[in-house]
């Protein structure tokens, strides 16, 4: 390389800057650029080299001549006195012109002797504000950043500086002092660059003070822009700049997503170039850091922790007393996603090996637990109102978080950002309208709170998954996808004999394919800017037209009731023997799974009616059934026979505990009722549906329906004591007028139970607590109506072992519909399953 | 053939040939060798170039136009009494005036020149001038920066001695400084900056603000785009300002709505009022010294070139700038258009400029934006890296590697852009190439090659070297594509402009000259005015050459007595 530039020069390697520049000007002659431009280029390129080489052996012998004398004093302390430090300052005062250099006839002028006067009073200004800024930035103390601005200003402010020769020298002096005093001149970093405009000069033109003001300025950008709230880099900045807690503490940080990879981030730039940055950080937490750093990613603590945190996870869904089977499963995600996420990543992490680029982040673990859990939540979260508002709750803030973490930068453009979380988030939003339009109540907390989770993972997953799915996706082209999901749709309504119902969807699903092709071909046409927005609204649209459809499109659930309503339905609950000193007996899952139809006889439900069976079952030390006796029987003989065996085969219970807390042998009293409403069939194989018996009115779009269970509308407590004094069934048959409001008017006995005051509660108590969801007519119209309900008091005698409390077990209630405004009454309908017990 | 070395001026334009080894300046037909940069149409719808045009300026200031090189360049168009030119047509009309002169002069045709830009006039400027040549009728053999123009008009008689030189070019309407550096019959610009939005017209404005402000009560705010007022003030800062050339103090006159206003005006209050326009001449000033790496001290002469440093106020700023007074030796109006005639010898091969070589530089820096990686993650967008860097020599060409951003990135965006600034947005976008890339990790290579030829045209060449692909892209602005039957068509439309023959052009100068006293002054002066010209007018009636010479020259006097000499 260097014998091609001397050669091209023509000259001996290292010849001084005449000989160079004389070899240049010689060679120009036969190379002139307006003829050979290629020659002159080749030929100019070798000169600066030349020069350049030249200019870096000259500052390099002066660096070292400096620090041959430089043992005491610094140099801006001999900046001042007028003596320079060789090489680094290109302008030296003393070279400057000096008014006597002039030539005669300008001496004599009085203008130049004004001049000359002035420069004198000027320049001993300009060395007393340096002498100034100099002593506050050696000062013991911290320097006050305001009063070295101050300082700083001052010496820029002195009037000798509108000289050029002067200024020069100055911003070499001060470039100087700056780099000799960092970090303590620091606040000057900045004002200093942007004076003087280091940044946009030339780099061959600057000097080592220079490039270190530079460095230092590249080091405070990074600093600020790391310590910015929500920057890309803060929480690692966070972790690096606070003082170092208990390891313990500094781990569990650890786990937080991002924070080891943004740390890790943040040492890298401090080794690799802006080794300053490390003025900001904690030394103790660097060293934590780097620790960490060193040793592999998951550890074994990290593996532990997250079995742990799914045993906390499974606690509460007990706590929350979760169906069996959700706590089975908790129990196997607890165990298996731990060991999934690691063979999910390890595999593809030596796949990865060849191909880095394609490889995801290590955030993509939290999707996939992300993905495992959160189902496990929903199904665990009882859908009560206020279960589906926190749900509701807990997505909206996911979505705010998702949303204010989208990365930041400083010159991002709103309308960039909303396009941004369009693109992310459509995906999800397709998945969640299926998904709520395919599911039931319960499963719509479900996918929502799925739909959440993945599109945080999705986010946390970082863009890589973003960019595979969208390449792709551009690859195919977003018009395919819309089509393709309308197809979907179409085939799901075809196959589940929808289709003649949903028909007007049709065409909407029709139009929304060539609406997609053509915004995607003006989005392929229109250049970038404000206008895509406008696009990004267009696609919005399109899917909220699908989502909106989709909805439409999916069966209607309460169109199509969950069983049917007319099998024989039951009712079953018990209670463990109490005595002093004795824990009850408890059961361990639910008394009516202990006992099913399928346990009877198929005749046992020939005859509609109520059969209630009182059971006393004896219970061993494991909790198992070891007797079963029937306390009070039913008038169905079929039923009587058959529940014991039923009960012992299946029951288990947690057995009663003495006051040493061992399990002793118990009784528990457990009754049993079944209703059996009119018109079921002998053979169970064909459980009629409700189409068949009654079809609904064709009247009316939707029926009166309760808003509440019927059972929920008396309570135990509204019946005065007394009122229900015989071991029998009360069973009332009532009417409620419902007003335009969804509230009863007006309540009727049908059949009496045969006591008053039983009859005069009951109507009293549903006419004050019964709602209703009102009927609407073809049109749409909300009707008012009349509303028929049976309920029965069924009251049992106390159990032995417990003779000072009036158990009695509750029977639901069935009810019929009576309306007058109907064509045809809709059939009985089987009760709840809870019933209230009188005092 | 020879070639016509133009100095196409803000306010003042002039035209010079390389003949017998020796640059000569071209008289107009008014016998000046400056011709004022002003276009006026006429109550006959005839087109007015020069001196008479800029006298029209105050007294008919819808049908005249003057300092439109400011607006080269851009989109901006300006109407004339009905007709609309855009500041291409203008520049062309002055420029097709000063081929007649020199056709006149020669007595042969002339088909080729050589015209000055400010040096710091960027790349749409540039094409806008050159199209302006076209339009007049001329090939426009090279454009050439006029400090350099100027330092080659200087340093042709200092070619034996090592010498640098700094050029301080401040004109109508523009800023250049330049440094030179002879050495051994090389010409070489070391560095070249400038700013090209200041000149000896912001200087009339600050006049025109001290009028305003003084009078803002009598004229009233609706007075503040009344272009006719605008005008006569300028009229009068033009004066004033020539009078604080030589006194130290002046008095701006201006008669409006038939009301006389006066102001004087120290040379300090002009220089306080001026001291932003004074401290915006030093940035330019150190860029240049820094880019060229020379010490002030070591520079032998500091040349001020331009009407506007005639100006003691700037001479003293330079002054106090370098500690030392520049030479004034050197005719600033006159020495950019010797260049440009050096210039075109030196195209010619003219024998006496055989060993003359001049290298010049690229004025700005030329590059692309990107997306620069912060250290640890994050990213900034748009910002500039500059390829060519500004003060290269040229012909140049530079290769820069660059590396994608993001792993399987399909494509990368090159916006191509002129400026200083850090931050793309603030400089000066001139094209886009836009490359595919193959699939691969992130930063994947891309070379992109900047090759700026000795007549400003940049050429930018990208390879990717994973699949050896090339690109190529010749920088033509969309709007610059102007295609040669619409340049013909343009052509013919300002060739068929009605214009006044050659002849009679002193005649309206000062007839011009003289309804514009008419309007300036009151009274007595007034009538006066009015009498010579009425005699003027009689003077011309009578067709005799002698009688309205004489006359013209009575008149000329007469009015010099009345309002101090004319200028250029």
């Amino acid at each position: 390389m260097n014998g091609s530039i001397w050669g091209i020069l023509g000259v001996a390697a290292g010849s001084d800057r005449d000989t160079v520049r004389r070899a240049y000007a010689r060679k120009l002659r036969v190379t002139n650029p307006e003829d050979d431009p290629q020659g002159f280029m080749a030929l100019r390129e070798a000169y600066e080299a030349a020069l350049e080489q030249l200019r870096w052996a000259e500052e390099d012998a002066n660096f070292d001549a400096e620090d041959a004398e430089n043992g005491n004093g610094t140099a801006t302390d001999r900046d001042i006195s007028g003596e320079l430090p060789p090489g680094t300052v290109v302008f030296t005062r003393d070279s400057g012109p000096k008014p006597g250099d002039f030539s005669p006839e300008t001496v004599l002028s009085p203008e130049l002797a004004a001049f000359r006067s002035r420069r004198a009073a000027d320049e001993a200004d300009l060395l007393a504000r340096q002498q100034a800024l100099i002593a506050a930035l050696d000062a013991p103390w911290a320097p006050d950043a305001d009063a070295l601005l101050g300082l700083f200003h001052a010496v820029l402010a002195a009037p000798l500086l509108t000289e050029i020769a002067v200024r020069a020298r100055i911003e070499a002096w001060l470039a100087e002092v700056i780099a000799n005093n960092i970090p303590r001149a620091d606040p000057l970093v900045r004002p200093a660059v942007d004076h003087f405009g280091w940044e946009e000069q030339a780099s061959h033109g600057r000097s080592h003070a220079i490039y270190a003001v530079l460095q230092r300025l590249e080091e405070g950008i990074f600093a600020a822009e790391a310590a910015r709230p929500h920057a890309p880099l803060h929480l690692g900045w966070q972790s690096l700049t606070t003082p170092s807690h208990a390891d313990w503490r500094m781990r569990l940080g650890a786990l937080l997503p991002g924070r080891p990879a943004e740390a890790a981030a943040i040492l890298a730039a401090v080794d690799n170039g802006l080794p300053g940055v490390r003025d900001w950080l904690n030394p103790q937490a660097e060293l934590w850091w780097r620790y960490f750093g060193s040793r592999a990613r998951i550890t074994a603590g990290n593996l532990l922790l997250a079995p742990l945190a799914f045993v906390g996870l499974a606690l509460f869904v007990i706590a929350i007393d979760a169906p069996w089977i959700v706590l089975y499963a908790a129990a196997l995600v607890a165990l298996a996603a731990p060991v999934a996420a690691v063979r999910l990543v390890k595999q593809p992490q030596r796949d990865w090996a060849d191909a880095p680029w394609d490889h995801p982040d290590w955030h993509f673990t939290g999707w996939i637990l992300a993905l495992a859990v959160l189902p496990v939540i929903a199904f665990a979260v009882p859908v009560t109102p206020i279960g589906v508002a926190l749900l509701a709750l807990a997505a909206l803030l996911a979505l705010a978080w998702v949303t204010i973490a989208l990365p930041l930068r400083d010159e991002i453009k709103p309308w960039e950002r909303i396009g941004g979380i369009i693109r992310t988030a459509w995906p999800f939003g397709i998945l969640f309208a299926m998904g709520t339009s395919l599911l039931s109540a319960t499963n719509m907390a479900l996918w929502s709170v799925m739909t959440v989770a993945l599109v945080i993972g999705w986010w946390r997953g970082g863009d890589t998954i973003t960019d595979a799915v969208g390449r792709r996706i551009r690859r195919f082209g977003l018009p395919i996808l819309v089509a393709l999901v309308c197809a979907v749709m179409v085939t799901a309504l075809v196959l589940t004999g929808e289709m003649p119902a949903r028909a007007a969807v049709l065409p909407v699903y029709l139009a929304l394919s060539p609406a997609a092709i053509l915004l995607y071909v003006a989005n392929r046409l229109v250049p970038e800017g404000r206008i895509k927005l406008l696009l990004a609204v267009g696609w919005l649209m399109i899917f909220l037209a699908l989502f909106a459809t989709l909805g439409r499109a999916a069966p209607r659930r309460e169109a199509a009731p969950e069983r049917p309503v007319s099998a024989p339905s039951l009712a079953a609950n018990g209670i463990g023997d109490t005595a002093p000193g004795l824990t009850p007996a408890t059961p361990r899952s639910p008394v009516d799974g202990w006992i099913n139809v399928d346990d009877y006889a198929p005749a046992a439900f020939a005859r509609p009616g109520f059969y209630t069976q009182t059971l006393a079952l004896g219970i061993d030390t494991a909790g198992r059934v070891t007797a079963c006796r029937t306390l009070r029987a039913s008038a169905n003989a079929l039923i009587d026979g058959a529940s014991c065996a039923a009960v012992t085969s299946r029951a288990r219970l947690n057995p009663a505990r003495g006051r040493d807390g061992a399990p002793v042998a118990s009784t528990f009293t457990m009754v049993i009722v079944w209703a059996v409403p009119a018109g079921v069939k002998a053979s169970r194989a064909s459980t009629p549906s409700l189409r068949d018996i009654a079809p609904p009115p064709p009247s009316l779009a939707a029926p009166l329906k309760p808003l509440s269970p019927i059972t929920d509308w008396v309570k135990a407590g509204d019946y005065p004591a007394g009122a229900m004094a015989d071991d029998r069934d009360y069973a009332i048959s009532f009417e409620l007028d419902v007003a335009a409001t969804g509230r009863a008017s007006a309540c009727r006995i049908t059949a009496s139970s045969g006591s008053a005051v039983v009859d005069r509660t009951t109507c009293d108590a549903a006419k004050r607590r019964a709602r209703f969801t009102l009927a609407r007519n073809a049109a749409g119209e909300a009707v008012a109506g009349r509303y028929g309900a049976r309920l029965a008091w069924s009251v049992v005698p106390a159990p032995r072992a417990v003779p000072a409390m009036p158990a009695s077990k509750p029977l639901a209630a069935d009810r019929t519909v009576p309306d007058a405004t109907l064509s045809s009454p809709p059939p009985l309908l089987p009760a709840g399953d809870s019933a209230p017990k009188p005092d | 053939m020879t070639i016509l070395g133009i100095d196409l001026g803000t306010t003042n334009s002039a035209a010079a040939i390389w003949r017998d080894g020796a640059a000569v300046l071209v008289p107009n037909r008014l016998g000046d060798t400056l011709t004022p940069s002003a276009v006026s149409i006429d109550d006959g719808g005839r087109v007015l170039v020069g001196l008479a045009a800029r006298e029209r300026q105050a007294s008919h200031p819808a049908a005249t136009v003057t300092a439109f090189k400011r607006f080269m360049g851009t989109q901006r168009e300006v109407k004339l009494a009905g007709q609309t030119f855009t500041p291409e047509e203008l520049s062309a009309l002055v420029l097709r005036s000063l081929k007649e002169d020199a056709e006149a002069f020669l007595g042969a045709p002339v088909t080729e020149a050589v015209i000055t830009v400010p040096a710091y006039f960027n790349d749409k400027q540039r094409k806008a001038t050159r199209r302006a040549g076209e339009l007049a009728g001329l090939k426009v053999e090279r454009l050439i920066n006029e400090p350099t123009a100027a330092a080659l008009a200087y340093g042709i008689h200092n070619l034996d001695a090592e010498t640098r030189f700094l050029v301080f070019d401040l004109g109508g309407g523009t800023f250049d400084v330049s440094i030179l550096e002879i050495f051994d019959g090389i010409i070489e610009v070391r560095s070249s900056t400038g700013d090209n939005r200041l000149g000896g017209e912001d200087f009339n404005e600050v006049l025109v603000g001290l009028l305003r402000k003084q009078f803002a009560a009598a004229w009233g705010p609706a007075t503040r785009d009344n272009d006719a007022l605008y005008q006569r003030l300028r009229e009068a800062a033009e004066r004033g300002r020539r009078a604080l050339t030589t006194g130290n103090s002046a008095t701006l006159s201006v008669v409006w709505r038939d009301t006389p206003y006066t102001l004087d005006v120290t040379t300090e209050d002009f220089e306080t009022a001026a001291a932003d326009l004074l401290t915006r001449l030093r940035d330019p000033v150190l860029r240049a010294l820094r880019d060229s790496d020379i010490r002030p001290d070591s520079l032998s002469e500091i040349i001020l070139i331009g009407g506007a440093t005639r100006m003691p106020l700037v001479r003293r700023t330079v002054a106090r700038m370098f500690g030392r007074f520049p030479n004034a030796q050197i005719n600033p109006d006159e020495a950019v258009a010797l260049g440009a005639a050096v210039q075109a010898g030196l195209k010619a091969r003219d024998a006496a400029l055989k060993e003359v070589v001049l290298t010049d530089v690229c004025p700005y820096s030329l590059g692309v934006d990107i997306v620069r990686q912060l250290p640890g993650g994050g990213v900034e967008e748009g910002v500039f890296s500059p390829i060519i860097e500004r003060n290269t020599a040229v012909p140049v060409s530079r290769v820069n590697r660059y590396e994608t951003v993001r792993a399987n990135q399909n494509k990368v965006v090159f916006g191509i852009y002129q400026g200083e600034a850090r931050r793309v947005v603030d400089n000066v976008r001139i094209g886009q190439i836009e490359v595919a890339m193959p699939r691969g990790p992130a930063g994947q290579p891309v070379d992109c090659r900047f090759t700026y030829d000795i007549n400003g045209l940049l050429e930018v060449d990208i390879h990717i070297p994973a699949n050896d692909q090339r690109h190529q892209l010749v920088i033509t602005d969309p709007e610059d594509v102007v295609a040669p039957a619409e340049i013909e068509r343009r052509r013919s439309a300002l060739a068929a402009l009605k214009v006044h023959p050659r002849d009679g052009e002193a005649n309206r100068a000062a007839l011009a000259r003289a309804e514009r006293c008419w309007q300036d002054f009151l009274g007595d002066k007034r009538d006066h005015v009015g009498e010579l010209i009425a005699q003027f007018q009689a003077a011309l009636e009578t067709q005799d050459m002698r009688i309205v010479e004489r006359a013209r020259e009575g008149l000329a006097e007469a009015l010099d007595q009345l309002e101090g000499p004319g200028y250029l």
